[in-house]
């Protein structure tokens, strides 16, 4: 089991995913997110956002992202990282795992203790995705850790 | 709750910060905030086979069904398919 951390982005304009962390095509691992904090790194204005964390079966089309490894002594993560959504990820319906509604200078932490993790499955570009259903207008941007296991 | 299973914090510039314990849904795994002082049946329900606390929408199913459980299903199912 080896931990993880990803920064995602969401450039202004783009797609309404911030970011997805999703099991590898080819050798699926199950993983778990742990840590999340979100926020936003634009100039401060009064924006109103819906963060969504969600499940998803297919990753979609966005720019890899290379996890960090939190003990340098890990392997590679196998997980696919992505942030900069061309085409959304496939959410699946009414598995909205957190949903919190913010003001674009607030920042969000939510951390898991063990046994209270976000789940993926070892099943290929099945994952977890975070996205501002709302509004896409400004730059916004989310860490995620996770495990691999 | 005695035993929550996360912890959230909101920082707002014009706000105090906002702490709040969470526990993730044992069979659907949603994030619940948990008011303080509140008792598990007062953020959703308490799942008695399974020992854990369960969302709103969870414990109006009646059932249980442990995530682990659905997500082993799925995976077993996934690679099936495969196969």
């Amino acid at each position: 089991m080896a931990r993880y951390a990803a920064e995602v982005n969401r450039t202004a304009g783009a797609g309404l995913t911030v970011g997805s962390v999703v099991a590898d095509g080819t050798t699926p691992h199950r993983g778990k997110l742990y840590d999340l904090v979100m926020g936003s790194e634009a100039t401060p204005a009064d924006n109103a956002f819906n963060w969504i964390v969600g499940r998803v079966t297919a990753a979609g089309t966005s720019t890899a992202v290379t996890a960090i490894a939190l003990d340098p002594a890990d392997a590679a993560a196998l997980a696919d990282v992505g942030e900069n959504h061309t085409v959304e990820p496939t959410y699946t319906a009414n598995q909205t795992l957190l949903s919190i509604s913010l003001n674009q200078r607030a920042t969000f932490r939510w951390v898991a203790y063990p046994g209270g993790e976000l789940v993926y499955p070892a099943t290929a570009a099945n994952g977890l995705g975070v996205k501002t259903p709302t509004a896409s207008a400004v730059v916004v941007s989310a860490t995620l850790h996770f495990d691999e296991q | 709750m005695r035993r929550p299973t996360g912890y959230a914090m909101l920082v707002d510039p014009w706000a105090r910060v906002q702490e709040c314990d969470t526990f993730t849904c044992a069979h659907c795994q949603r994030i619940v905030f948990v008011k303080p002082g509140a008792s598990a049946s007062d953020c959703g329900g308490w799942c008695g086979q399974c020992a854990k606390p369960i969302c709103g929408p969870c414990a109006g199913k009646g059932a249980c069904t442990p995530f682990l459980k659905k997500l082993e299903q799925y995976e077993r199912g996934r690679r099936a398919g495969l196969d």
